[in-house]
């Protein structure tokens, strides 16, 4: 946004990023009207203490204490506005972070999966605390010197029309001088910026892989980076002090001339007659506001466009849109865009995604035909997929699967073959290129994702578990589940046992990223959470890896128990799973290659059968 | 935690290195003080002459004028400069510092902070230190030397003048400081909170494929606003502390001016002082007033940045791992040994319970047993991540206590049960295992690691960028790119945990593949799952309870075994029907 003009429409969106923030405003403008009467009070304060004196008049002395009352309560008033302007400053982020993460939680996993998670923290946090730093600084640097320095300039001029004009001249120079010299400061923070943020992902990346920094001494470079990026920050901060410096300087040198010279021609003009001394004294302490003014009417400009730029950043997540998640067929995106309901809809109604999804359909044509077939079927039914992340390479070309309800199917082939994406697909994390996705009879562009995921369980890969108790993460599975559930849950996943070995049993807490627990314990934790779910379809993404041979079989019964009943679809690598289901489908390069029960396939000696051979040890 | 003071003291230790620095700022901060007052002086001289008529030679202040000019602003200039350069010098120090501790600190405290608090104690609090240090720290020096000059010069124009002025200050200013005290606890409970809340929600963007498979985003939501709430509370409890403390800081600088001004003029009034002293007076006023308006918001955001100071130099007073002297190891004593060793990450959880095993030069030692049973953290504790609470547990015959960490570390190629990539290139996450590794040997460890292949055919091959976590990579090439680290490391002792878990069949082989070539005339010590590596294995040793329960090769403990047999037959449940 460098030197870009700035248009109504910046500026109303600008605005919209505030809610609720007429109080505000109001407090905003309010302020340096205070600032002005103070100082105004204050101004004719010493001009009647001085003229008292000069004339020897008392009744003119008295007279001017009562100013004082007056400095004196507008001083406090000024510290009630204060307090008033920062409690809706506050309340205005609180409302503004529950935006910002209202709309994250709308995101399709789509923006999950391609951004740093550092980074969406950084716009949740920092970036939007930034915002912060507008409300409360930049936009009154805008406003305080347009209104203060008005106001000073006009009672100046009014007191004594020549001596204004000579300050107004003064300060205009001091200021000039001042400007050109303080230009180069605003690229210069920018690149500390920059620094700085460099640094902080450095931060973020060495935490996260801090053993491996430990044990590798190639992996020392990380913290070479940081301390490379922390010195180049330094030596442009230095530069920047450098050049602060001769502001300040310079700043020094005019202020003291400004104020030594008026007072010098006040003093001579007022000895000459041609000025009450009183005036003279009372201009100089507005001379203050006048070179505050023009030394930051400058900068008004540049605040008002960093307000704008910083506000970007929190917009890069605002304006994210919701792109469709379900099976259907992949919207443009420009549709969803020009939802303005959809977009700005409170942050509390997570829910809102479907509706511009089923809205913008149009495939009802293609629906319809596949109606039919998903009708007689109450399990899942993918026909003829097509699917890509980024539209250009296929992860997935053409498949086909069908899995009748209560029966159990495996996906097995290379990694990377587009497995995963396939569950991911079901749980409409995704929306295909093309092709259909029935579920539990019904179309998928039929469901909200909640309906659709309702009647899932889901067990990933990496069996995630939250920063709060065993218990509340086997309740994240149906919430609103008894305690007498959790444990049942626990107990059919054959959890339950060394939960109860903790001192704290299901209270216990789970570390970042569940690190005090084994994987096999996670895991069971994570089984846990599925079978209190208690969803007809199950899909299990490579589930039973990383577990010891004695959990895996605790877990594989778990498991069993669980599939009971229920329409499976497994990623499978255990071929003790493979062997157990009911068709396996073999994926290759997003294809179906080969598909049919265990032996079948072996019999047929294809790709499977060369998978099988590998795997037999 | 460490008391205020000794954090002062350490401060101090910073502070000390530049102590140059900071005196020149201090002495250019009285200076320009002092030529502020030299101004109204020259001021009052020039009043007062006119006044009696005597009016002194213009020649004269100009030249006075011109001599006070160029010292403030040198004083100005050096000021500035010097507290940027202290506060500059200061705070790259204190990171790069940081960031060398934190590298070093013990793993306990590294998994019960959560990596939210220490990215913001080093981000967030570093800047509100560093925005204090570059704002409001030289004011903070300057300001009362000009106070005191002020005073000073008050006191010799008019002693009673400078009573007045002084009194309602310090009436008010101790109400004023007693609130900066709650304030500040304030602040750092406040900043305290907020770093909770970032972790909060980074665990829940971490988590977003569950939140959104489960439909949790309505229940975090909920979580998530009660935290903002809780957290907009606490700020507006604080800022009521601040304003009540801004109250009387402005009433003591605001009636100290009016009072000053009044008595002033009434002196005058009644002769006792000249005009020329009231002008001086007057023109010093303002600016003493600013002074003190401004100590109060500058005490206020020092709090700030103190509270913030607190939290960083609490970070670097965390516990490092300690290391020993040894550099080698003996060469006939075996390369990994537990005599007895105990170890819980949790008091009264156990986790070791009397571990004793050997691991022989040169073979390859398999671990097995249920899971929880303490096998990966055998190899954390070989890394020297923990220590154990009782036992000894030697490397090459010299107690892990003795080695200088960094020493033993570089004869340790470890590969974890989740293996980290970096957010770097493929080639560059790979180079990590060795400093200063060509080309050519990063391509032949990714070769070896049976990498290469897949690596090849990503369009920029070994520029390819490792996501997050690897997030665009499956579980099978992170963990061959691990394993092309470890290659590229070329250490004596290679710890393999679970390493051939969540794999798929295909890659299984291909890992396999590589990882025999590895353990080829190295030590292996392995948390085994996969019958394939336990029965390569020269011994086995079979882990229950945190204690190794039986050893022997695979036949051996198919014959004499009590436990083994029965972990056979779970591993063979699946793997019979395969061969």
């Amino acid at each position: 946004m460098k030197q870009e003009r700035i248009t109504v429409v910046h500026l109303k969106k600008y605005f919209s990023l505030f809610e609720k923030a007429g109080l505000y405003w109001c407090c905003l403008l309010l302020i340096p009207c205070i600032e002005v009467m103070i100082s105004a009070a204050n101004a004719l304060f010493y001009q009647k203490i001085i003229n008292a004196v000069t004339a020897s008049d008392m009744r003119l002395f008295y007279r001017a204490l009562r100013l004082a009352a007056v400095v004196l309560a507008v001083s406090m008033a000024r510290v009630l506005v204060t307090y008033l302007y920062m409690y809706q400053i506050r309340q205005i982020m609180a409302r503004l972070r529950l935006r910002v993460m209202g709309h994250l939680f709308r995101l399709p996993l789509s923006y999950f999966e391609g951004h740093h998670t550092a980074d969406s923290i950084q716009k949740l946090c920092f970036h939007v605390e930034d915002i912060k730093n507008s409300l409360a600084n930049r936009h009154s640097r805008v406003i305080q010197p347009i209104i203060m320095g008005g106001a000073a300039i006009v009672i100046i001029l009014a007191l004594d029309f020549r001596i204004g004009l000579l300050v107004l001249v003064l300060s205009l120079v001091s200021v000039r001088i001042n400007m050109v010299l303080s230009a180069p400061l605003r690229g210069m923070a920018v690149t500390i910026q920059k620094f700085f943020t460099a640094c902080t992902i450095c931060l973020t990346d060495i935490l996260a892989g801090i053993d491996v920094v430990k044990m590798f001494p190639g992996a020392r470079g990380m913290v070479e980076k940081y301390t490379d990026a922390n010195e180049k920050m330094a030596v442009s901060t230095m530069k920047r002090f450098r050049r602060m410096s001769d502001v300040m300087a310079v700043e020094w040198a005019s202020g003291f001339l400004c104020n030594i010279v008026i007072l010098l021609i006040g003093v001579f003009m007022s000895f000459a007659g041609l000025v009450d001394f009183g005036t003279v004294v009372a201009i100089l302490s507005l001379q203050g506001m006048v070179a505050f003014f023009l030394s930051n009417i400058g900068s008004a400009w540049g605040c008002l466009i960093d307000c704008l730029v910083l506000s970007d950043r929190v917009f890069e997540i605002l304006d994210e849109p919701f792109q469709p998640e379900l099976g259907c067929v992949r919207l443009k995106s420009v549709h969803v865009q020009s939802e303005p309901d959809c977009v700005q809809s409170e942050p509390d109604c997570v829910q809102s995604e479907p509706d511009c999804v089923r809205s913008e359909s149009g495939q009802t044509d293609d629906a319809e035909m596949n109606r039919g077939l998903c009708d007689k079927d109450g399990g899942i039914l993918i026909n003829n997929a097509v699917f890509s992340y980024d539209g250009s390479e296929k992860v997935l070309d053409g498949v086909d699967i069908v899995v009748d309800e209560g029966k159990m199917a495996a996906l097995v082939g290379e990694s990377g073959g587009g497995k995963s994406t396939i569950v991911k697909l079901l749980l409409g994390f995704y929306s295909l290129d093309s092709g259909n996705i029935g579920v539990l009879g019904k179309q998928m562009s039929d469901y909200t994702p909640e309906q659709l995921r309702e009647n899932i369980a889901y067990v990933p890969q990496d069996a995630y578990l939250f920063t709060t108790s065993i218990k509340e993460n086997i309740r994240y599975g149906r919430l609103g589940a008894s305690d007498e559930e959790v444990v049942e849950a626990a107990r059919r996943a054959y959890a339950h046992d060394f939960i109860m070995s903790f001192p704290n049993g299901y209270d216990t807490m789970v570390g970042e990223r569940g690190e005090s627990l084994s994987g096999g314990q996670r895991q069971r934790i994570a089984i846990a959470r599925a079978f209190i779910r208690n969803a007809p379809i199950l899909l299990l993404d490579e589930a039973t890896s990383a577990l010891d041979s004695e959990s895996e079989q605790l877990v594989q019964k778990g498991i069993e128990d669980l599939m009971g009943g229920r329409t499976t679809l497994v990623v499978a690598h255990r071929l003790s799973t493979i062997e157990k289901a009911d068709m396996i489908y073999v994926i290759e390069n997003g294809k179906i290659c080969e598909k049919g029960k265990h032996a079948e396939l072996v019999e047929r000696g294809g790709v499977y059968g060369r998978l099988a051979a590998l795997s037999g040890r | 935690m460490k008391t205020e003071k000794e954090i002062l003291a350490q401060v101090t230790g910073y502070v000390g290195k530049h102590i140059k620095l900071i005196l020149l700022a201090l002495a250019a901060g009285a200076m320009c003080a002092v030529c502020s007052v030299a101004g109204s002086e020259l001021l009052k001289r020039v009043v007062d002459g006119l006044e009696a008529g005597t009016m002194a030679d213009i020649g004269y202040i100009v030249l006075a004028c011109i001599g006070i000019l160029a010292a403030g602003a040198g004083a100005a200039w050096l000021t500035r400069y010097a507290s940027g350069s202290v506060a500059t010098k200061m705070l790259r120090e204190v990171k790069d510092d940081a960031v060398a501790h934190i590298t070093g600190m013990t793993e306990e405290y590294l998994s019960k902070n959560r990596s939210g608090d220490i990215l913001s104690r080093l981000s967030d609090d570093v800047n509100k230190v560093s925005s204090f240090v570059q704002d409001d720290l030289i004011l903070i020096i300057r300001n009362p030397f000009l106070l005191v000059f002020y005073l000073v010069y008050l006191l010799y124009l008019n002693p009673v003048l400078f009573l007045i002025s002084i009194v309602p200050t310090l009436i008010c200013l101790p109400f004023g400081a007693s609130l900066t005290t709650k304030f500040k606890a304030g602040s750092r409970a406040y900043m305290q909170y907020s770093a909770e809340v970032i972790s909060d929600s980074a665990d829940m963007i971490g988590g977003m494929e569950i939140v959104k498979g489960y439909s949790l985003q309505e229940t975090l939501f909920g979580k998530y606003r009660n935290s903002v709430w809780k957290m907009t509370d606490m700020a507006v409890h604080n800022d009521q502390n601040q304003y009540k403390g801004r109250v009387f800081f402005i009433l003591s600088g605001t009636l100290s001016s009016i009072l000053c001004l009044a008595a002033g003029g009434w002196f005058c009034l009644r002769g006792k002082m000249t005009i020329g002293a009231l002008v001086a007076f007057f023109s010093l006023l303002p600016q003493m007033v600013e002074v003190v308006n401004d100590m109060a918001s500058r005490i206020f955001n020092s709090k700030v940045a103190l509270a913030a100071a607190e939290r960083v130099f609490e970070l670097l007073n965390t516990p490092v791992e300690p290391t020993g002297i040894q550099e080698s190891g003996r060469e006939d004593a075996p390369a990994i040994e537990f005599q007895n060793v105990s170890f819980a990450y949790e008091e009264g959880v156990p986790v070791l319970d009397g571990m004793s095993l050997e691991v022989p030069r040169g073979k390859t030692v398999a671990v097995v047993g249920a899971s929880g049973g303490g096998k990966s953290t055998l190899l954390r504790l070989v890394c020297g991540f923990y220590r154990p609470q009782s036992g000894k547990i030697l490397i090459e015959g010299v107690a892990l206590e003795d080695w200088n960490l960094e020493a033993v570390r570089a004869r340790i190629s470890y590969v974890s049960q989740h293996s980290y990539l970096f957010p770097v290139s493929v080639g560059e996450n790979i180079a990590m295992g060795k400093r200063g590794a060509e080309e050519a040997e990063i391509r032949r460890a990714a070769e070896m690691a049976n990498a290469a292949g897949f690596i090849e055919e990503f369009p920029q091959k070994y520029d390819t960028l490792a996501g997050e976590r690897g997030a665009r990579l499956s579980g099978g090439q992170i963990q061959r790119i691990a394993i092309a680290r470890a290659i590229l490391k070329d250490a004596p002792i290679l710890l393999l945990d679970e390493a051939t878990s969540a794999l798929d069949v295909q890659a299984e082989a291909d890992v396999q593949k590589a990882l025999d070539g590895l353990a080829k005339g190295r030590t292996t010590f392995v948390v085994a799952h996969r019958l394939s590596t336990i029965k390569n294995a020269d011994y086995i040793v079979v882990v229950e309870h945190g204690r190794a329960v039986e050893g022997g090769t695979h036949e051996e403990l198919l014959e004499h075994g009590r436990v083994y047999p029965k972990l056979y037959s779970g591993y063979c449940a699946h793997a019979e029907k395969e061969s």
